[in-house]
């Protein structure tokens, strides 16, 4: 048959070519990425709904500030008897070097220096560095805008130090609360009505109760990395994650200082406030079966920060991505845990497992001592819990932002796609590195194994 | 990005082909092809997506899981097609 067409036909047929061209694209754009809300809010897709109260339930008045040196991170000798810690301590130095020469994958001796190495990296203090010229110091007018200019500038400022996300909560009686009553180090962190400057002595921080915001924000963790955990070669992704962020707060300092405001941040890893909690407030994700963050853009692949600043800024809401919701079908984590330390009751509860749960939240409280008596058998901080959960994923493929748009809209679905998860992509052996730690080695990962594209809009 | 615009022209270039050809097809015969295309762009979109994750069994898994319901919707249009030229 000839192949003929007359003008009309031909723009029509072209109309046809351009539906086919938009069905292939199509998927891409409605599917998420490029939805975009107002400027200086990060963008995100629709099915991650702004909620006036988290999804996980809150009882304020139940909610103390906490010693942070009643974590297990600080506290472990006071959970066990002097005999146990002596020897499970002396163990977690040690099995390191007992599993390499045994040959167990992931423990070589380039693995181990790899994780050694990875926490390397500048020092962090509650005031910050001082050699960041002032405004006054120039003789020019300090930086002064709008609270949503304020965030819009910190968050620019934060993504280009190295962070992921960055959210903002304003001090109120509750939020306060969530900052520690006394650091990792024993110093008291005072919020003081008297004092108008912060300080630090040898028994306190001072932070003015004038400083009333707290800027918070994620760091990615590799994927690939976490993916060979409890190795040391997995176990270096998140001494990675905390070194950079070390130069992240400090920076950011910096930045604050220069514009002629202060930033107060962690004196040491883990200090001054309850990061998840911080988290969760800001609406960077929501709480969950891990008792740990979940974001809707990397899963819980992040270390969450925060700093106390004077610097007004515009506070970000809570958020609902059915996160919290799907923990309930999901078991993925609890499951693998190799020590059994995570909760296997479909439902949140109240009840806590020990001292180094504080209460107050209706959520899946960890046995936090046999997850860190087990890291006494792998010489490292495990983290197969957040290898294997299944929003520890990338964002190549189409599916996951179908799977994430499903979650966040019914939870019809969460039994099975929590299934479909665990066959698919959590394929390991219970204790063991879901990946081959070898084959780390050979691949051609982006700096710090990490996509820094995921999960924004401007590339 | 390319290859979504190699893919949108070779999609286009088939319905035009399919428009103008002696083949014809009943309005749902359309419906299911669209159908097909839409199993085939999400089996490619995820294997291509997973391979790039490194993920290859999850890779192989969306390709069959998207592929062999595109395959087979294409396979009752072109019986169809082929049954309406025979009884013609």
């Amino acid at each position: 048959m000839p192949f003929s067409l007359n003008r009309r036909e031909f723009l029509k047929d072209m109309g046809l070519l351009g539906i086919g061209g938009a069905a292939a694209l199509g998927p891409i754009e409605a599917l998420g990425e490029s939805w975009s809300d107002q400027a200086g809010i990060a963008p995100r897709p629709p099915w991650v709904r702004s909620v006036d109260k988290p999804t996980v339930e809150i009882d304020w008045e139940a909610i103390y500030r906490f010693d942070e040196r009643n974590t297990v991170r600080r506290g472990w000798s006071k959970y066990l008897d002097e005999e146990t810690f002596t020897r499970l301590n002396t163990q977690r130095g040690t099995i390191i070097y007992d599993h390499s020469n045994a040959g167990k994958p992931g423990y070589s001796v380039r693995d181990i220096a790899l994780y050694k190495a990875s926490g390397i990296g500048s020092d962090q203090s509650f005031l910050g560095p001082d050699n960041v010229t002032t405004p006054e110091e120039g003789g020019i007018p300090r930086w002064e805008g709008t609270p949503e200019e304020n965030s819009e500038m910190i968050r620019a400022a934060l993504r280009a130090f190295g962070a992921a996300t960055v959210g903002f909560v304003e001090l109120d009686e509750n939020t306060e609360k969530l900052i520690y009553a006394t650091d990792p180090d024993g110093k008291e962190v005072v919020i003081s009505e008297e004092q108008d400057v912060p300080d630090e002595t040898e028994e306190q921080r001072i932070i003015p109760k004038k400083a009333r915001w707290v800027i918070t924000w994620t760091v990615q963790m590799s994927q690939e990395g976490m993916t060979r955990c409890p190795t040391p070669l997995g176990a270096a992704t998140t001494s990675m994650a905390y070194a950079r962020n070390r130069a992240i707060q400090s920076r950011l300092q910096g930045f604050l200082r220069g514009i002629g405001y202060y930033g107060l941040g962690e004196a040491q890893t883990n200090a001054l406030g309850i990061a998840p909690a911080f988290g969760v407030m800001a609406g960077l994700g929501e709480l969950s079966r891990l008792n740990r963050l979940i974001t809707p853009e990397y899963g819980p692949m992040v270390r969450v920060f925060k700093m106390v600043t004077n610097l007004p800024v515009a506070p970000t809401k809570p958020i609902d991505a059915g996160i919290f919701n799907f923990c309930k079908s999901c078991m993925t984590c609890a499951t693998y845990c190799p020590s059994g330390s995570l909760s296997t009751s479909p439902d949140p509860s109240y009840d806590t497992q020990g001292g180094w749960n504080r209460g107050g939240v209706k959520t899946w409280y960890e046995n936090a001592l046999t997850c860190r008596n087990y890291w006494a058998e792998t010489g490292t901080n495990c983290g197969i819990c957040f290898a294997v959960c299944p929003f520890s994923v990338k964002d190549r493929a189409l599916i996951h932002s179908m799977v994430k748009g499903t979650i966040g809209t019914t939870t019809i679905f969460n039994g099975a796609l929590a299934e479909l998860s665990r066959n698919v992509y959590s394929s390991g052996p219970m204790d063991e590195p879901q990946k081959d730690p070898e084959e780390w080695w050979t691949l051609d990962l982006p700096e710090y194994g990490i996509d820094s594209t995921q999960g924004h809009a401007d590339a | 990005m390319l290859l979504w615009l190699i893919l949108g022209i070779v999609i286009g270039a088939g319905l035009l082909f399919l428009k103008n050809s002696s083949i014809k097809l009943a309005w749902f015969d359309w419906v299911v092809l669209v159908l097909a295309i839409v199993f085939y762009i999400l089996a490619i979109a995820n294997y291509n997506g997973s391979m790039e994750e490194l993920e290859p069994r999850a890779a192989m898994f969306l390709l069959a899981s998207f592929g062999i319901p595109a395959l087979l919707l294409t396979v009752i249009v072109v019986v169809r097609a082929l049954r309406g030229r025979t009884t013609a």
